[in-house]
């Protein structure tokens, strides 16, 4: 039998927003490599995460990270750029909140 | 819960999501997924310090940092430029010039940073001895800005050494 992935969070926007309001946000290494190449900066990101909308049909568990990727999609303000953020919701141990943590960005 | 390895200490972290590299003296990471590792900084001090760096940098601003300072404060080309009355295609000039100086004038470079100066809420002490230290013309040149976030206010330096490319 396969493996099952773990249910989803279901009030993804929300808690990523009171996560982004307490500061409880991290990004991966691979996200920071990505956002250089893709010219987009932490501001645009944080922008997003806040402003977007959510894409629920592009989550997916990542078997890799053990993690449920979510999906928000938005505009940028400044620069009218369409970006995909593409983040998971967990605690980071040995620290003891939970965080939101980017783990790419995608320009669409 | 996600999968992940023992947290560690990483000096001299290059970080590249400003748009162009910034040393941070110590991070620390947390492994996870196959490859990948989480950057435990504080992302509320550290746009802070860029700016005052990028303020007070010895030598002339790039494109890429002309670009972070207005994305920083949401800003359109036009709007950007109107504060220092330029024309929105130089202001998307000067970012074209991604990891290289702008050109742009010495004396509209010091209004930027100033404006930079202003926005941070600099006492007036500093804000006049950083100003003096504005003149004459920075050279253009190699530098790398360098903060250490675990002291405050966060100490900045500058280092003109060669940073490796993110890949």
């Amino acid at each position: 039998m396969g493996r099952q992935a773990p249910p989803k969070l279901t009030d993804v926007q929300d808690t990523v927003r009171r996560l982004l309001k307490a500061d409880f946000y991290y990004e991966s290494k691979h996200a920071r490599i990505r956002m250089r190449q893709r010219g987009v900066t932490e501001s645009q990101v944080r922008y997003i995460l806040e402003n977007g909308l959510r894409d629920p049909d592009r989550d997916e568990f990542d078997w890799d990270y053990e993690a449920w990727k979510y999906v928000i999609c938005g505009r940028t303000p400044a620069e009218d750029k369409v970006i995909r953020v593409v983040f998971t919701i967990s605690k980071v141990p040995p620290l003891p909140n939970q965080y939101a943590v980017v783990i790419t960005v995608i320009l669409v | 819960m996600a999968k992940f390895g023992k947290m560690r200490e990483v000096r001299d972290f290059v970080d590249y999501g400003s748009g162009f590299p910034v040393i941070v003296d110590r991070v620390q990471t947390v492994p996870w997924g196959k490859d990948d590792e989480i950057i435990i900084m504080d992302h509320g001090r550290f746009p802070e310090a860029v700016l005052r760096a990028l303020a007070e940098k010895p030598t002339r601003l790039t494109g890429n940092e002309v670009r972070f300072l207005r994305l920083h404060y949401e800003m359109p080309l036009a709007e950007f430029g109107k504060l220092f009355d330029v024309s929105h295609p130089a202001v998307k000039k000067w970012e074209g010039k991604r990891d290289v100086v702008t050109g742009m004038a010495w004396s509209t470079e010091v209004l930027i940073r100033l404006f930079v100066l202003n926005r941070l809420g600099v006492k007036a002490r500093a804000f006049q001895q950083i100003y003096k230290g504005l003149a004459p013309p920075r050279p253009a040149g190699p530098c790398t800005i360098q903060v250490d976030l675990d002291v405050d206010p966060p100490r900045i330096s500058y280092t003109d050494e060669p940073v490796a490319e993110a890949s």
